[in-house]
C-alpha cells in the first residue's frame, strides 16, 4: 500500500500543477494517469494562450505541456503512474489503481482530482455513424499523432474548442467547409481565432443546426437546417454539405464519476458544464481531504486549470504542516480570480458566481 | 380515502403480492415505494434462482416458484428477452469431503420432490464444465432448470401487471410510520404528514422492516447486512450454470446479456437494524478477495473488465428465513420481509400463496411455519443449503 | 506521377506557406477538387513537426497495414482510410473513431484475440492482429 501525502488523479495543467505545488512544499505526491504521457489536453493545444507571461501566455499548449512534464518529472518528491487508470474510490480513504495483473492500493493523506472533462454529444440523425467525431479526438489524431481523419470537415459549434480546430485543421492542410452554431452569435470563442479563420475562408454560418448525417458505412455528406429565435428549424434553408468528417464541438462535461463514488456535493450548473462538485476558492470539496481542480471542477481553460492546481497543491501541503508561502498562495487565489474575470466569457463567471453561492453539505 | 390493502415496499415482494392480491380481486389495493420500483435489496441482487435447497419445505415452494418463473413473461404478459429468464442450471461445489456426503444426502430429498438434480465427480464436472478448476472439490450437484431472472425487469413486469388489475402504485412516496389503534393496523402516516387508511396492511419493506414494525412497538427480530456484487465487460455466452459454493460463500454466472455476476459474503457481519446504520458503499477489499475467488474458480476468465461493482442488504431472520404472515398482535397487519439472501427467488412463489393468507382462503402451500409467532415459540425453521 | 499531383503539391507548398503566414487563403477553398484521394499523414505543419517513428506492420482482417510503432492502434487504423471499428451490439450498426480518450467504447475491437480493446489508447506493436468487433466479443 503506498501511502503519500498528496494523491493527484489527471496528469493535465491542473493536475501537473498540484503536483508540483505540493511537492516544491515538501510533500510527497503520487500522480495517475491513464494516459502513458503526461500533459492531459495540453498536447494537442497548438494555439499561444493569451493572459500573463509569467503564467505561460504566449506559450503554445505543446511547450507548456513539455516544460510542466519535464519538471514533474524532474521532481524526486513525485512518483508518477502512467499508463494506469484509476478504477475506485472507496468510502475509507483508499483509491485502487489497476496495474496489468494486480490492483495498486493508495491511501493518501490529501486528494486532489484532476480528471478533466469529456465531450458531449447532440442529437442528430445517424450520429453513431463513423466520421462523426468529438472535437478533441480530432485534435488528438492530428496534432498528437499527425494524422487527418479525412479531407472535408464541418465543425459543429463555434465555441473556443470549435474555432481553434478549424484554424489547426487548415493548418494541418484539411478543407473546412463551415462552422455551424445553432446560436445567433459567436459561442466562447476568442475574436482572434474567429477572426482568423474568416479571413482563411471558412464561413461561420450562425443560427444553423445539424440535423443528420448520411452515407454508405461513414460519412459522406452532412444536412443542416438554419433556425429561428426560438430554436425552430425555418423549412426552406436546408443546406448540404459533401463532408467526411463532421467534427462536435460542442461543449464539455466534467468526468466526475470518481467524486461521484465518493458522495462529493454536486450541483447542476449548465455553464460550468452539467454536474460540477461543489468546492471553495481553493479547490476543497465538502470532503475536506478532497480538491477538485480543472475542467472536472467546471469548464474554463488552461491557464485557469493550472492555477487552480497550483493553490490546491499548496493548500493541500499546508493542510499536512508542510511550510507554505502563504502569501504565494494568496496572491494566486486572487489573480485566478481577476483573470477569470478579465478573459473568461461572462457566462462561466455568472456560473462560478452560482456556484459560490451554494451550500456545502457537510 | 380508505383502502382494502396498503402494500409498502416495491420490491419483488410487494409488487408480486400486489399483482396476485388485485387478480384475486381484493379490493382498492395502494402499494407505497419510497424510492422507485426494485430500489432496494431486490435491485440490488444477483438474481439467482433454485430449487437445490436441503429441507423438503424449500425445495418444495423453491420448485413453485421456478415453475412460476417459466410461465411469468406470458402470465404478466411482458417481453421475455426483459425478464431473461436463463435456466443454465446451478453447479454447486464441494470443498470437503463432508460437505459432499451432505450435498448428496440433500440430492436425496430433492428427488424425492422431483427436483432431479444430478450428482458429478470431479471428473464429470471437469468433462461437462472444462472451464471449472475442480483442484479441492470433492464432486457438486447440478440441477439444470436452476437459473437467473433480471431483478429489475421482473419487478417491473409484476408492477405493470398490478397496475393493469387496478392497483395504485405510488412511487417516491415514504411511510414514515404505521398507524394503529386498539382494535388493530389503522393505516400508515407518510413522510408529508398524511395519513392513509386501510383494512389491511402489508409490511413488505426488506431490510427497513424491523424500523417500520418498531413505530407501534413490535420488535421483529430482521436486520441488515451488506452483501456486495460485481460485474463484469459482457462477453458472448460460454457459459452457462452458476457456479456456487456455500462454505466458500462464491457465486458466479454469466447473465443472459453477457456480463459475469459474482458475489462472496461479507468477512465482517454486521446487525443494522436501524436505517441510519445502513451502508452500502462497496469496499476494496471485497474486489480483491472476489478477483482472487473467481481467477481461481475459473481461470479462464481472468482477464475480463470489471465494470461496476456495489452493495446491497440481505435481510437476514434468526433463522435466516422470511417472516411472512399475519403479526397476531395487531389484527390486519402482515409481513413480508425477512428473504435472507433469497428474496429474489422466493418472490413469484410465495406471492399467491401469501394472497391466499391475506384473504382469508385456504393456502396452497403451508407456509404457516414462516409467521412471526416461530421465534416466540422457538419453533425455527433450519435449511443448511445457504450462502453467507 | 500524374500532372495533378505536381499542381497539387506545388499549389500545397504556397497553401501552407500563407497558412504559417496567417494570410488570406481562400485558395485553400479553391483547390479542394484537385486533391488526391487520401494523403492521411500530415507531411507539411507551420508549428508541428512529427519525426518519423519506426515504422511497424499489422494486420486488419487479415491485411498487412503500416502503422508507426506506439501510435494507439485506432490512429493507424485512421491514417490507413479505415473508418469501422466495431459493429452495434444490437443493430450491428458501423461504429468509429470517437473521443480518442478510452471513454466512449465506440472504438472496441478485437487486438490479438482478446475483445473489447480500447484501440484508441492501446498502444500499436508489431505483427498485432486486428480484427472488427461484430458482436460482444468472444472470450478464447
Amino acid at each position: 500500500m503506498k501511502e503519500p501525502d498528496v494523491l493527484v488523479v489527471g496528469g493535465g495543467p491542473a493536475g501537473m500543477n498540484a503536483a508540483l505545488a505540493a511537492a516544491e512544499s515538501g510533500a510527497s505526491v503520487v500522480l495517475v494517469d491513464r494516459f502513458a504521457k503526461l500533459g492531459g489536453q495540453l498536447v494537442k493545444q497548438t494555439h499561444k494562450f493569451f493572459g500573463w507571461a509569467d503564467r505561460g501566455a504566449g506559450a503554445r499548449g505543446i511547450e507548456l505541456a513539455q516544460k510542466w512534464s519535464h519538471a514533474v518529472l524532474a521532481q524526486p518528491q513525485v512518483e508518477t503512474y502512467l499508463g494506469k487508470e484509476m478504477i475506485g474510490a472507496y468510502r475509507d480513504g483508499i483509491w485502487l489503481v489497476a496495474d496489468q495483473e494486480k490492483y495498486i492500493k493508495i491511501k493518501p493523506k490529501r486528494t486532489v482530482i484532476a480528471t478533466g472533462a469529456s465531450e458531449k454529444m447532440i442529437l442528430f440523425e445517424n450520429n453513431d455513424l463513423p466520421g462523426v467525431y468529438g472535437a478533441g479526438a480530432v485534435q488528438t489524431l492530428m496534432n498528437s499523432y499527425g494524422i487527418l481523419p479525412g479531407e472535408h470537415y464541418l465543425i459543429v459549434g463555434s465555441g473556443n474548442v470549435g474555432v481553434i480546430v478549424a484554424y489547426q485543421l487548415l493548418q494541418a492542410g484539411a478543407v473546412v467547409r463551415a462552422v455551424i452554431d445553432v446560436l445567433p452569435r459567436l459561442g466562447g470563442a476568442y475574436w482572434v481565432h474567429a477572426a482568423k479563420i474568416q479571413r482563411a475562408g471558412i464561413p461561420i454560418l450562425l443560427q444553423r443546426t445539424i440535423t443528420g448525417v448520411y452515407g454508405n458505412q461513414k460519412v459522406e455528406r452532412a444536412e443542416t437546417v438554419g433556425v429561428d429565435d426560438k430554436f425552430r428549424l425555418i423549412p426552406g434553408t436546408e443546406r448540404t454539405f459533401r463532408v467526411d468528417v463532421v467534427c462536435l464541438a460542442v461543449g464539455l462535461t466534467p468526468l466526475s464519476d470518481l467524486l461521484f463514488e465518493l458522495g462529493i456535493q454536486e450541483y447542476y450548473i449548465p455553464e460550468l458544464g452539467g454536474f460540477v462538485p461543489w468546492h471553495d476558492q481553493t479547490g476543497r470539496t465538502n470532503r475536506k481531504d478532497l480538491f477538485v481542480v480543472g475542467d472536472v471542477s467546471g469548464i474554463e481553460e488552461a491557464t485557469t486549470a493550472s492555477l487552480q492546481g497550483r493553490i490546491a497543491g499548496l493548500t493541500a501541503a499546508s493542510d499536512l504542516g508542510y511550510a507554505v508561502d502563504e502569501q504565494m498562495r494568496r496572491r494566486l487565489i486572487e489573480a485566478l480570480a481577476e483573470f477569470r474575470c478579465s478573459t473568461l466569457s461572462q457566462n462561466v463567471c455568472s456560473g462560478l458566481d452560482r456556484l459560490a453561492g451554494k451550500e456545502a453539505s457537510q | 380515502m380508505t383502502y382494502d390493502i396498503i402494500i409498502i415496499g416495491g420490491g419483488i415482494t410487494g409488487v408480486s403480492i400486489a399483482y396476485e392480491l388485485a387478480k384475486k380481486k381484493a379490493g382498492k389495493i395502494l402499494l407505497l415505494e419510497k424510492e422507485f420500483l426494485s430500489a432496494g435489496s431486490s435491485g440490488s441482487c444477483a438474481a439467482g434462482i433454485r430449487a437445490q435447497f436441503g429441507s423438503e419445505f424449500n425445495i418444495g415452494l423453491m420448485k413453485l416458484a421456478l415453475e412460476k418463473f417459466e410461465v411469468l413473461a406470458e402470465e404478466l404478459e411482458y417481453p421475455a428477452d426483459r425478464i431473461g429468464l436463463w435456466q443454465g442450471g446451478y453447479l454447486v461445489m464441494s470443498s470437503s469431503q463432508p460437505e459432499w456426503e451432505s450435498l448428496k444426502a440433500r440430492v436425496i430429498v430433492q428427488h424425492r420432490l422431483n427436483v432431479m438434480t444430478e450428482v458429478l465427480t470431479p471428473g464429470e464436472v471437469k468433462y461437462r464444465f472444462p472451464d471449472v478448476n475442480v483442484d479441492g472439490c470433492f464432486g457438486a450437484t447440478y440441477h439444470s432448470k436452476d437459473g437467473h431472472a433480471d431483478p429489475f425487469y421482473t419487478v417491473f413486469a409484476y408492477g405493470k401487471a398490478a397496475e393493469r388489475f387496478g392497483v395504485e402504485i405510488r412511487k417516491r412516496t415514504e411511510v414514515t410510520e404505521l398507524v394503529r389503534d386498539d382494535q388493530g393496523i389503522k393505516g400508515v402516516r407518510l413522510a408529508d404528514g398524511d395519513t392513509i387508511e386501510a383494512k389491511q396492511v402489508l409490511v413488505a419493506t426488506g431490510a427497513w422492516t424491523h424500523h417500520l414494525m418498531k413505530t407501534i412497538g413490535l420488535d421483529i427480530p430482521l436486520w441488515g447486512e451488506r452483501h456486495e456484487i460485481l460485474i463484469t465487460e459482457p462477453v458472448e455466452r460460454v457459459f452457462s450454470p452458476m457456479v456456487i459454493s456455500f462454505s466458500l460463500g462464491y457465486y458466479i454466472q454469466q447473465r443472459p446479456h453477457g456480463s459475469f455476476i459474482m458475489g462472496l459474503p461479507p468477512e465482517q457481519k454486521h446487525r443494522w437494524f436501524d436505517p441510519a446504520q445502513f451502508d452500502i458503499s462497496p469496499t476494496w477489499g471485497f474486489l480483491e478477495r472476489m478477483s482472487d475467488t473467481v481467477q481461481r474458480i475459473l481461470p479462464r476468465f481472468k482477464g475480463l473488465n470489471i465494470v461496476r461493482q456495489w452493495a446491497g442488504l440481505y435481510e437476514i431472520t434468526p433463522d435466516s428465513h422470511h417472516i411472512i404472515g399475519p403479526i397476531e398482535e395487531v389484527p390486519g397487519l402482515f409481513s413480508a420481509a425477512g428473504g435472507s439472501g433469497h428474496g429474489f427467488m422466493y418472490g413469484p412463489g410465495l406471492a399467491p400463496i401469501m394472497a391466499e393468507w391475506m384473504l382469508g382462503q385456504s393456502l396452497s402451500y403451508d407456509i404457516t411455519r414462516l409467521n412471526y409467532q416461530r421465534f416466540a415459540k422457538g419453533e425455527l425453521v433450519i435449511e443448511p443449503a445457504v450462502v453467507g | 506521377m500524374k500532372k495533378e499531383w505536381h499542381v497539387y503539391l506545388a499549389c500545397d507548398k504556397i497553401a501552407r506557406l500563407l497558412v504559417s503566414l496567417e494570410m488570406n487563403l481562400v485558395c485553400f477553398q479553391t483547390l479542394e477538387r484537385r486533391w488526391p484521394t487520401p494523403l492521411r499523414r500530415i507531411k507539411i505543419h507551420p508549428i508541428l513537426t512529427f519525426p518519423p517513428k519506426p515504422k511497424v506492420q499489422f494486420f486488419f482482417e487479415g491485411e498487412q497495414m503500416e502503422g508507426a510503432e506506439g501510435e494507439p492502434i485506432a490512429a493507424a487504423l485512421v491514417a490507413n482510410g479505415i473508418s469501422t471499428f466495431r459493429e452495434s451490439v444490437d443493430l450491428h450498426r458501423p461504429r468509429g473513431f470517437f473521443c480518442a480518450i478510452g471513454n466512449c467504447s465506440s472504438c472496441l475491437m478485437v487486438v490479438d484475440d482478446v475483445p473489447n480493446v480500447r484501440t484508441c489508447i492501446v498502444p500499436l506493436h508489431q505483427g498485432m492482429r486486428v480484427q472488427v468487433q461484430r458482436d460482444k466479443g468472444v472470450l478464447k
